[in-house]
């Protein structure tokens, strides 16, 4: 299931992301956080490609 | 002016000239392992638009790296200087093993082990030394998540096209535009580490007063530095970069080259001193991901990603050594 590896993959970057979070600086909390988001949406993609594939 | 300071300068210099060297492959990768270019054209292209950079970029990187790394009080001439040789010394060591790792970075591990030598570990900016590092670990990610994204995006608007050739053909001529942005790109962020090191040089010095802006003259020296480096290119890292990491195709090319182009745009205008090398190999990778996992040769990114975690450490090491020395010296 290499697509839930890519998941997988996305979902660890989210949580690096994430953990940037309170170590950055104010002005810059925004643009992790919105890194942190974009893994975890593209991570829900990748999962939602992998299913429809196993399906078809 | 002192010659100790001409020299320092000549050797920031010729730091940013290793650097153009060293990051060539950096804006030149995929326009040459796609065919759009030969490599002689593709260097002369990047070299172009690395000088044509100061025309549209602020100096607000300079700026992060004269007072945001070293507390500016007590930068001396021979602290810069170790700091440079740290920095040079780990990029030729890197670059003879064709490694893509970040002369930004063996520039901050260079000036930090050499303050830290000569004066100890308070003299480190804390904040500024955590805004770099933030972004050590986000450049790459940004780099990534922009690179899938474009990718899909081109992929769904130009999906029921028929005429691949074509389309093939579009995207090699796209490929001379998003080369152009990166360099560009490329120019903006490191041309002005340079800056900010001569600029630590000159107020260090007494030459200029402290918060100064960078001088045009400098300006104008740092660009044609980096662009003479990568005017003389670099193969090795080249091959690394534009092959050994995922195959590219002219539209994977121009996708990968946009994602750091704007991730390099919005930080050079932030001020955020990033790495090229992360931000480009993080685009490559989210590239050849929105195919599948197995298109990236993890082998391969994983020996970059040890090289950056070494990177600073590793020029840390040498400036310390390099700052002892020339303290005993002097």
């Amino acid at each position: 299931m290499k697509g839930d590896r890519r998941a997988l993959f996305f979902l660890m970057s989210a949580v690096a992301a994430g953990l940037l979070v309170p170590v950055a600086e104010q002005e810059h909390r925004w643009i992790v956080t919105t890194v942190a988001v974009t893994y975890v949406v593209l991570a829900i993609a990748s999962a939602l490609d992998a299913w429809s594939r196993a399906r078809r | 002016m002192e010659i100790g300071v001409v020299v320092v300068i000549l050797v920031a210099l010729g730091f940013d000239y290793v650097n153009g060297f060293h990051d060539a492959a950096n804006s030149i990768a995929t326009v040459v392992s796609t065919r759009v270019l030969s490599p002689r054209m593709a260097v002369a292209w990047a070299a172009f638009f690395n000088f044509a950079a100061f025309l549209v970029f602020g100096t607000h990187v300079a700026t992060t790296i004269a007072k945001d790394v070293v507390v500016q009080d007590v930068l001396t001439i021979g602290i810069v200087f170790a700091g440079l040789v740290g920095a040079i010394g780990w990029d030729l060591l890197t670059f003879w093993f064709g490694l893509p790792t970040s002369s930004s970075h063996a520039l901050v591990g260079g000036m930090a082990g050499a303050a830290v030598a000569a004066h100890g570990g308070h003299v480190l900016v804390t904040a500024g030394l955590r805004k770099i590092g933030v972004f050590i670990i986000l450049s790459p990610l940004v780099g990534l998540a922009l690179g899938m994204i474009f990718t899909i995006i081109v992929m769904w608007v130009f999906h029921r096209y028929t005429h691949v050739e074509k389309l093939n053909r579009g995207f090699r001529r796209g490929q001379l535009v998003s080369a152009a942005a990166f360099s560009l790109g490329h120019g903006a962020n490191d041309a002005q580490k340079t800056m900010g090191i001569i600029l630590a040089v000159l107020i260090a010095s007494n030459h200029l007063p402290a918060n100064s802006e960078v001088p045009l003259w400098v300006v104008l020296a740092a660009h044609t530095a980096i662009g003479l480096g990568t005017l003389s290119g670099g193969w090795r890292i080249v091959k690394t970069m534009g092959t050994k990491i995922t195959r590219l195709q002219p539209l994977g090319g121009v996708c990968a080259e946009s994602a750091a182009a704007a991730t390099l745009f919005f930080t050079s205008s932030a001020g955020i001193p990033v790495s090229t090398t992360h931000t480009i190999t993080g685009a490559i990778v989210g590239v050849g991901a929105t195919r599948r996992l197995s298109a990236v040769r993890w082998g391969i990114a994983g020996r970059v990603v040890w090289a950056w975690i070494l990177t600073i450490p590793g020029a840390f090491a040498i400036s310390y050594v390099t700052s002892l020395i020339v303290r005993a010296v002097a």
